[in-house]
């Protein structure tokens, strides 16, 4: 149910931090609804495969969004599955499309597509401890060691969850390739992360690809709302409304960081995790 | 030959182009252009082993028919029709980056030798936009020449100036006043608005969107003016040997409006704390190294060398140019700051100063040879030409790029990987203009 809600409003919600990136600099910028169509358009095109390369390539994009779609499918922002342990689940379903991704993006044998793949590892090796660590204490804190029984944020546990939604979001910003960890509009192949991924993968495989990509910031979004008090599935649409906010002054107004010194902003993450179990285990 | 020795250890190349039976070598030391003429029979000794400063343009003069006896490494620089070999780093990871790049930029092959995301080597092969723009120069009349001469580069206003005021030195004539003026006026003018687009390039490129388009559309209205004033909006079209061919009416007060916004809001921009974390100490060309290979423009003087070519011109009293010690992203980016602001009040006072008079003076069909040099916004300008009979016999130019483009594998050198654009940036060379 979630990973439906999700699919529909994936577009939108990119269609609509471009819009409003545009609208800060003053410029006309293209409709929000725009992405439906953009992917509409790639859906109908023909797609180019680099010659030689294997089934991977192709298993990339789909693996790609399956394993979003999956990982979503485990959120209770709708009712739907729930189960001991699924956010590790989730987590590492998260993780398998990215690997398929960057599988598929050494396939082609581009020195660009290599050169993303070995970053986007290098991104998450930084990030995924960090937000696991986060997402375990919260979860500790709650009943059944599952999604569904997340605590909301309150008095006695804000510490905690504070933390863990701190991590939440910057796992958000490194795991879907934003600014300030990479810059999505960027032609310049060097400075690429996820970009020079899927430099090789043209018409419905690109659009799988940009479909993922704005899923997996609505599943981080989504695990934020879980955290927070309220009706879900209208909280998830507060923080939803709220990314597109924050990424639109973050890309407008901030500036990418240095590739080396992406290390140093991504500590901050870990740092969260850390205290965020420390604080679950010792009940701060 | 010790002569030439002394005079490169002190001073740099400016042009070297074939002459008479050899070549003619012009360099200048201590502000002032000397004149070497070298080889016999179409061979020149080599001094690029002594000097890399004339590693290029000796081997352009290779690429040219011309023996350069005692090169330490002959390799093409414009044309892909002769062999070219990458110099090889075993063990270490190539990246072979262009000539085809993913945005709508000019093509260049840039051969980064890495290790992990360290840059440790840089060569760049250009040539892919070699037009042969010399080679067909001969023959014909001045006139088709400076309009060819306009579009050798990036900055068609400097070019085309150079070639004017070479062309009235062979034959012996000067513009008006007023002309001079309106030419300066159209110089400073393209200097600003080529500044404001490398700073809103080096914006771009680390993502500052709010910046880039901030500079970005001053740019677009200051491109307005230059079409107020000239007719075209780079400025193409306008200079003519002998004067200018037209007298816009740019608005005056609108220019003084941009100066006063881009005053407020440039250090502002260059003050933000990640710009800064992105520019400072990114790149850095040290001023040994701006010396010994002769950069020119804001590159140079980034590097803290105190030269522009506008402290000789009688038109520009007391000039001071602005200089930079850092030698990094960020004094680069300073230097295109400070002069864009600096070349606005230098357009401004030029337009109110013009005197009335004629546009231009009547240019005859003459024998002769002359040389002129420009600052333009990159540098350098530099064109020489020799008529007879009121034709090209001989057409020489040398655009700031071609001496600059070094700096580059220069400043990249134990960079990291994605820095590389950054850098690029910061120098912001014309390809066109080093392929000629």
């Amino acid at each position: 149910m979630t990973a439906l809600l999700a699919l529909l409003l994936a577009p939108l919600f990119s269609g609509t931090v471009k819009w409003l990136k545009a609208r800060l600099t003053h410029r006309q910028g293209p409709s929000p609804l725009m992405e439906y169509r953009n992917l509409a358009k790639l859906w109908r095109k023909v797609w180019v495969v680099p010659h030689p390369t294997t089934p991977l390539f192709l298993l990339g994009p789909i693996m790609a969004l399956l394993g979003t779609l999956g990982a979503l499918a485990l959120l209770p922002v709708l009712p739907g599955l729930a189960f001991r342990g699924d956010f590790l689940l989730a987590l590492y379903l998260l993780g398998l499309g990215r690997f398929f991704q960057m599988l598929a993006a050494l396939d082609a044998g581009s020195s660009f597509g290599a050169q993303g793949s070995y970053r986007e590892g290098v991104v998450t090796v930084l990030a995924e401890p960090g937000t696991l660590m986060a997402l375990a204490g919260a979860v500790l804190l709650g009943e059944g060691f599952s999604l569904s029984g997340l605590p909301q944020l309150g008095v006695e546990n804000s510490l905690v969850l504070l933390l863990a939604l701190a991590s939440l979001a910057l796992a958000l910003l490194a795991e879907g390739a934003r600014m300030p960890v990479n810059d999505p509009t960027t032609h310049l192949e060097l400075t690429m992360i996820h970009e020079a991924q899927v430099l090789d993968h043209s018409g419905p495989l690109l659009a799988l690809y940009e479909l993922a990509g704005s899923l997996k910031m609505l599943f981080y979004a989504g695990l934020m709302a879980l955290l927070l008090p309220g009706s879900k599935p209208l909280v998830f649409l507060g923080v939803v409304g709220a990314w597109v906010l924050a990424l639109a002054y973050l890309e407008t107004y901030g500036v990418k960081l240095r590739y080396l010194r992406l290390p140093d902003f991504l500590s901050y993450n870990t740092l969260f995790g850390v205290l965020a179990l420390l604080g679950a285990i010792w009940r701060f | 030959m010790e002569a030439v020795k002394e005079a490169l250890q002190e001073g740099r190349p400016v042009a070297y182009f074939p002459y008479g039976e050899g070549a003619l070598l012009l360099v200048e030391r201590r502000r002032s252009l000397e004149a070497f003429p070298l080889g016999q029979g179409r061979r020149l000794p080599s001094l690029a082993a002594e000097f890399p400063s004339l590693d290029w343009f000796e081997r352009a003069l290779w690429e040219r028919g011309l023996e350069l006896v005692g090169h330490p490494g002959l390799r093409p620089l414009r044309r892909h029709d002769l062999p070219y070999a990458f110099r090889e780093f075993p063990h270490l990871h190539e990246v072979p980056v262009g000539p085809v790049h993913a945005g709508i930029i000019e093509p260049g092959h840039f051969r980064f030798s890495v290790l992990g995301e360290r840059i440790l080597n840089l060569e760049i092969r250009l040539g892919y936009q070699h037009r042969g723009l010399l080679g067909i120069m001969p023959g014909k009349g001045p006139e088709a020449a400076l309009l060819l001469a306009e579009r050798a580069g990036g900055e068609p206003v400097a070019h085309a100036l150079a070639f004017a005021e070479a062309w009235e030195r062979a034959l012996g004539i000067e513009a008006p006043p007023r002309a001079q003026y309106l030419r300066r006026a159209a110089l400073e003018l393209e200097r600003a608005f080529g500044h404001l687009g490398h700073l809103a390039g080096l914006f771009t490129d680390i993502g500052y969107a709010y910046g880039a388009t901030q500079v970005g559309r001053i740019r677009a209205l200051l491109q307005g003016e230059v079409d107020r004033l000239t007719g075209h909006r780079y400025g193409r079209n306008f200079i003519r040997a002998g004067g200018v061919w037209r007298e816009g009416r740019p608005d005056l007060e609108a220019l003084s409006r941009y100066q006063k916004e881009l005053d407020w809001l440039l250090p502002r921009l260059l003050k933000h704390p990640q710009v800064l974390d992105r520019m400072r100490y990114v790149g850095v060309v040290r001023r040994v190294e701006a010396l010994a290979l002769g950069f020119v423009g804001p590159t140079a003087r980034a590097s803290g060398v105190e030269r522009d070519l506008r402290q000789d011109d009688a038109l520009y009293p007391a000039f001071v140019p602005v200089v930079r010690q850092g030698g990094d992203v960020l004094s680069r980016a300073q230097v295109y700051a400070e002069e864009a602001l600096q070349a606005l009040e230098y357009a401004l006072r030029f337009l109110h100063q013009r005197a009335e008079g004629p546009l231009a003076v009547e240019v005859e069909a003459g024998d002769g040879e002359g040389m002129a040099r420009v600052e333009a916004g990159r540098g350098e300008v530099f064109w020489f030409v020799r008529l007879e009979e009121g034709r090209v016999v001989q057409a020489e130019g040398v655009d700031p790029s071609f001496k600059n483009w070094r700096a580059l594998e220069l400043a990249v050198r134990g960079e990291g990987l994605p820095d590389f654009p950054l850098c690029n940036k910061s120098f912001d060379l014309s390809y066109a203009g080093n392929d000629l």
